[in-house]
């Protein structure tokens, strides 16, 4: 073949090609206008009669046939914008309405599927509605962590010792999807996830006591004081540095003795740790151990001592004022800015 | 024309036109690959985004800080909407620090009056060396909202006395007159959440020439009129959706745009931060990022993510935009020489054995190539070595593949994201990438070698950058509600 004839073939199938390209662009524009438009009424009427039937308590709305026959995502967005601003007596008519429009059958069904996708909208959907199917416990064991971080968050619904007992197992997960919603899950479980978290902390691995601990952090539950007191004295940095964070946030007279402790530990983290729980107490006596740490070696806990100072209220502004005059110039530098944030309101 | 001097003629060019068709046939089969590799990445990544919920990272207490750095030079127009905008992005744990970098306009004094700036003492690690700070500011307003005034510096520097005041684990860097999407920070986090390994992540780039925007947002997306907005449009679109989301798939990128990237703050530290002396600092931190990441098994990844989207005002004149893309490749140059020792080397993996070759092939050296083939034809069409109708062919046929890959291009971010929703924009959208054929690609290609030519020189100047402001309408009183579908 000549180059000639060669070039004028490459041509051709490029001309075919972008006029293919072309033709589904506008074809595309063409069904996203129509369907648009199609889509747009029916959502619209379904989304209304859902909002009726619910403010209504209808067992049987007549949304129901128009709900099922929409395009499965759409009736996950529809859910998804209603279902978290419904609680009580709301949630429960959703659910029921759901049940009868036939949806709960069918998301347990894609829960069983072959395909991770519509096992996701399987969980998606038991999650929005707060539908406890045991079909979607096994989810938590999927092999795709898509799956498995949605039905992490359906375990919300299931605040059983079993199942908070797997969501800390999570805690370690290989996926960081997973880790994070098994965090967020535990901590908006709260009270059900506290014995559980409780009995998990002694003898778990670092991974879980590091994870466990942000989440006890958040949840700031009195119960945790013992394993936040023995973790204290771990001989890891990472783990006593939460573990005395906990202790600020739970803030009983021996927790905060053990947080004052803590300002002496070797671990600048740890130290770090204990002064932005003094400072989140504004525990007042610790004022003069505090202030000594303005001029600790390591820059970080310098300045967290100075902000620490004037969480404390006076006595640490009578400190802070010293320092502004200080020989040491770091020690001077973090006294005024402490004292600049306090006089603007502003936060660290 | 002599017979003798076309013979010499024939053999000189012999040689050099079979290199270049060679390096043609490599061009667009590398092009094809990324093309491919882009098709897979953009459902892989939809797939991944079904499976995280936005509105759970938004909504939990456990979400990493995020610390946005902003540094601004010069920016009073723009300033005011860029970070009201940032004040209003939807993520829990956000931190904004503006970064007056010896600004000679109004900037420092437009923030002090919107914001209600109070000085404060500057305390901080420069953990990373920079130029002095002049001034510190707290605003009594916003109590995420930090803004330093220093000596100026250039961007990297400016940038570093941001990493050094930043408290968030992640910071996020963008250019001062950037609009970013309120959604964009949760899913350009996305990654980083899932994966210890991603060092940083990056969004897409839009010009938000002729869009409407009101307190920071993009109200419609339309495509402009003028022909340097409107080809740059489609050029962007090809820069992110085609390259940066292929070399996802093949070995990970090397760029996170300057205007929005989201890093790991510890190892940026460790690493030091953004470099001074280069004009090409974004590209070349991520180099430097997953070279440290490979050396010492620390996180290397880069992802890229096409969704999260962030809206800059692209230049509007020839003279602005050449001195743009001159310092582009300039600091290209600088990057792939200054790691060399990476290129082909097996100890990085897909970056030193398939990227940086990509790199050095196709986004260093194309200009060259091409204005090669150029002379080449004309030389051969001047003795008579070509027949004119096969040259016209083969120039149709190189055009064509470049609109065959915009328009492939434009097919998948409208599937993907449907961004362009009006009708008439379409015809707009293929006339341009019709039109940057005609004039608009040679210039690219002066303005490249130009660059080259200036870093061969030593020249490391940046160039001014004039700005108009966003096409800003008055507040409405109520937001109309999003279409469903």
């Amino acid at each position: 073949m000549s180059a000639d004839a060669l070039v004028r073939m490459v041509l051709f199938s490029e001309a075919l090609l972008l006029g293919l390209g072309i033709a589904l662009l506008v074809a595309h524009a063409v069904w996203w206008w129509w369907y648009d438009r199609w889509i747009g009424g029916r959502v619209e009427a379904v989304r209304a009669a859902l909002r009726g039937a619910l403010a209504a308590g209808d067992a049987r709305p007549a949304f129901a046939r128009d709900f099922v026959r929409l395009p499965m995502r759409l009736q996950i967005y529809l859910l998804g914008e209603l279902a978290p601003h419904l609680s009580g007596a709301e949630r429960h008519a959703l659910r029921r309405h759901a049940k009868h429009a036939g949806l709960l059958a069918k998301a347990e069904a894609l829960c069983r599927s072959w395909f991770w996708s519509r096992r996701l909208f399987g969980a998606k959907i038991c999650t929005l509605v707060g539908h406890p199917a045991d079909v979607v416990l096994t989810l938590l064991a999927d092999a795709n962590p898509s799956v498995r971080a949605q039905a992490i968050e359906w375990a919300l619904h299931r605040p059983e010792p079993a199942v908070v007992a797997s969501l800390l197992r999570m805690l370690r997960d290989r996926d960081g999807r997973c880790r994070f919603a098994a965090q967020d899950t535990l901590v908006r479980l709260g009270h059900a996830a506290v014995a559980p978290l409780i009995a998990c902390l002694p003898t778990a691995d670092r991974a879980t006591t590091l994870g466990a601990l942000d989440v006890a952090l958040t949840m700031a539950d009195a119960r945790l004081l013992p394993p936040a007191r023995t973790l204290a004295g771990s001989p890891d940095a990472a783990v006593r540095a939460r573990a005395v964070a906990l202790l600020g946030a739970l803030g009983s007279a021996e927790g905060v003795a053990l947080v004052e402790q803590a300002l002496d530990d070797v671990d600048p983290h740890v130290r770090l740790a204990a002064l932005k729980a003094l400072g989140g107490l504004s525990h007042w006596p610790a004022a003069p151990k505090v202030a000594r740490l303005v001029l600790d070696p390591v820059w970080d806990v310098r300045r967290q001592a100075a902000l620490c100072l004037r969480a404390l209220g006076a006595p640490g502004t009578l400190f802070l004022r010293q320092l502004r005059v200080s020989d040491d110039l770091v020690a001077s530098s973090v006294a005024r800015y402490a004292l600049d944030l306090a006089t603007v309101g502003a936060r660290a | 024309m002599s017979p003798a001097f076309a013979a010499l003629v024939e053999r000189i060019m012999g040689p050099v036109e079979a290199t270049v068709l060679g390096y043609f046939f490599l061009i667009n089969l590398s092009y094809t690959a990324l093309l491919i590799a882009a098709v897979v990445e953009m459902r892989r990544m939809r797939n991944e985004a079904v499976g995280i919920n936005d509105h759970i990272v938004v909504g939990s207490r456990l979400a990493p800080t995020i610390s946005i750095l902003a540094p601004a030079y010069n920016e009073e127009a723009t300033i005011t909407a860029s970070i009201q905008s940032l004040l209003t992005l939807d993520y829990p744990n956000l931190e904004v620090v503006v970064i007056a970098d010896g600004c000679k306009d109004r900037t420092v004094a437009v923030l002090t009056e919107e914001f209600a700036l109070v000085e404060v003492h500057r305390a901080y690690a420069p953990r990373v060396p920079t130029k002095g700070v002049v001034a510190l500011y707290r605003s009594v307003r916003h109590a995420n909202l930090v803004v330093v005034d220093k000596l100026n510096g250039g961007k990297a520097d400016a940038l570093n006395v941001g990493l050094n005041l930043a408290s968030g684990e992640l910071v996020c860097a963008i250019d001062a007159d950037t609009l970013i999407e309120r959604g964009a920070l949760v899913r350009l986090a996305r990654p980083m959440i899932i994966d210890d390994q991603v060092v940083a992540t990056g969004g897409t780039i839009r010009p938000v020439n002729a869009v409407p925007t009101r307190n920071g947002q993009v109200l419609d997306v339309t495509v402009p009129r003028t022909m340097l907005a409107g080809v740059q449009v489609v050029e962007y679109l090809r820069a992110f959706l085609l390259g940066r989301l292929g070399l996802n798939r093949l070995g990970g990128n090397l760029i996170i745009s300057g205007a929005f990237g989201l890093f790991r703050r510890e190892p940026m530290i460790v690493a030091g931060g953004w470099l001074h002396d280069t004009v090409g600092e974004d590209m070349e931190l991520v180099v430097r990022l997953r070279r440290l990441g490979y050396e010492q098994r620390g996180p290397s990844r880069v992802v890229f993510v096409p969704d999260p989207t962030a809206w800059t005002e692209v230049p509007e004149s020839w003279g602005v935009l050449g001195r743009q893309r001159d310092r582009w490749h300039r600091g290209l140059t600088d990057t792939l020489w200054r790691h060399r020792r990476l290129i082909g080397n097996p100890r990085f993996g897909a970056m030193g054995l398939i990227v940086f070759p990509y790199f050095v092939l196709v986004e260093l050296l194309a200009p060259v190539v091409e204005a090669l083939g150029l002379v080449i034809l004309a030389a051969t069409l001047t003795v008579g070595l070509v027949d004119r109708t096969f040259a016209v062919l083969f120039f149709a046929l190189a055009m064509g593949i470049g609109l065959v890959l915009s328009v492939a291009t434009l097919l998948l971010d409208q599937a993907s994201f449907m961004r362009f929703r009006h009708p008439r924009d379409l015809p707009w959208l293929v006339w341009w990438s019709v039109a940057e054929n005609l004039g608009y690609r040679q210039m690219t290609v002066y303005w490249r070698l130009r660059g080259l030519w200036k870093y061969l020189r030593g020249r490391s100047d940046w160039g001014a950058m004039t700005r108009k402001g966003f096409a800003t309408k008055p507040a409405a009183p109520a937001t109309p509600a999003p279409r469903v579908g």
